[in-house]
């Protein structure tokens, strides 16, 4: 029972914070004084002149040949969050040596 | 080692090793990349459930007491939180392969793919903060599981952060 209560309170936040996010892209969607070059009936770049996109194909990434590249986009993935984390722990450390420095003095 | 902390590492591991295939759309495909998503929603769920009463702790003493760093830890998982919902939802919204198969067609909006590739973005920014933040939980966990002996404990996060867990 206490499980479910929590995984319901998860689900509500959820809910409300996507709520809020899409009334915010709704509201500045129809807000917007210009109108998007698509919405003009002009097709963005790479996107066919005609018809519908076929299933499972999105144009910007199923690009042919792209599976040479296999783990490419997971180690880009990695490499951006490990550097990222490195960053942090190297402030992280330097500002602890620099606070440890003035305390001692 | 506890139990249950073995069960947080393993979960967090996968749930992380699925995060990244789901970042490449192009290597595994949108069907394998939408359902996979899906179910690192359930799992992150699962990661909530079982750190949940460091949530709750932290939630009582945040305008109170408590170190810089649970504070600034509370704030990136929430960020992280709504940056996860705004994937989803826009995702969903963008849906080629879960949302037809329940037989629901929605209008392409090219804005909402855009707004999911920039929260896309952003959430591999975040999630270096998440995993730096909680590297000394890490790696001490990995050391008890497999060294089997006692492994001192250091302060578990950066900014001399004791009480990350989430």
């Amino acid at each position: 029972m206490k499980i479910i209560f929590r995984i319901v309170m998860i689900l509500a936040a959820a809910m409300m914070i996507g709520g809020a996010l899409y009334a915010m892209v709704d509201r500045g969607s129809s807000s917007s004084p210009q109108t998007p070059a698509f919405e003009n009936g002009d097709r963005p770049e790479g996107f066919p002149s005609s018809g519908e996109f076929a299933v499972g194909v999105r144009p910007e990434r199923d690009e042919p040949g792209s599976a040479l590249f296999f783990p490419a986009g997971v180690l880009k993935s990695l490499l951006i969050i490990s550097i990222v984390s490195v960053i942090y722990l190297t402030l992280g450390k330097w500002i602890g040596k620099f606070r440890r420095q003035a305390a001692s003095r | 080692m506890s139990k249950q902390n073995k069960i947080k590492l393993f979960l967090d591991i996968s749930t992380f090793a699925a995060f990244l295939v789901a970042m490449d759309p192009r290597t595994s495909g949108i069907a394998v990349h939408e359902w996979l998503t899906i179910a690192l929603a359930g799992a992150v769920i699962v990661h909530l459930l079982l750190n949940w009463n460091w949530i709750v702790e932290i939630t009582s003493r945040l305008f109170t007491k408590g170190t810089n760093g649970s504070k600034l830890n509370y704030v990136l998982n929430w960020l992280l939180f709504i940056d996860g919902v705004l994937i989803m939802l826009s995702g969903i919204m963008i849906s080629e392969s879960v949302i037809p198969a329940l037989g629901i067609i929605l209008p392409v909006n090219f804005s909402l793919r855009s707004l999911h590739e920039l929260s896309t973005n952003l959430s591999l920014a975040l999630m270096g903060l998440h995993v730096a933040l909680h590297w000394n939980w890490i790696v001490n966990t990995v050391k008890r599981l497999f060294m089997r002996g006692e492994v001192k404990s250091r302060p578990t996060a950066a900014f001399g952060q004791k009480d990350a867990q989430a």
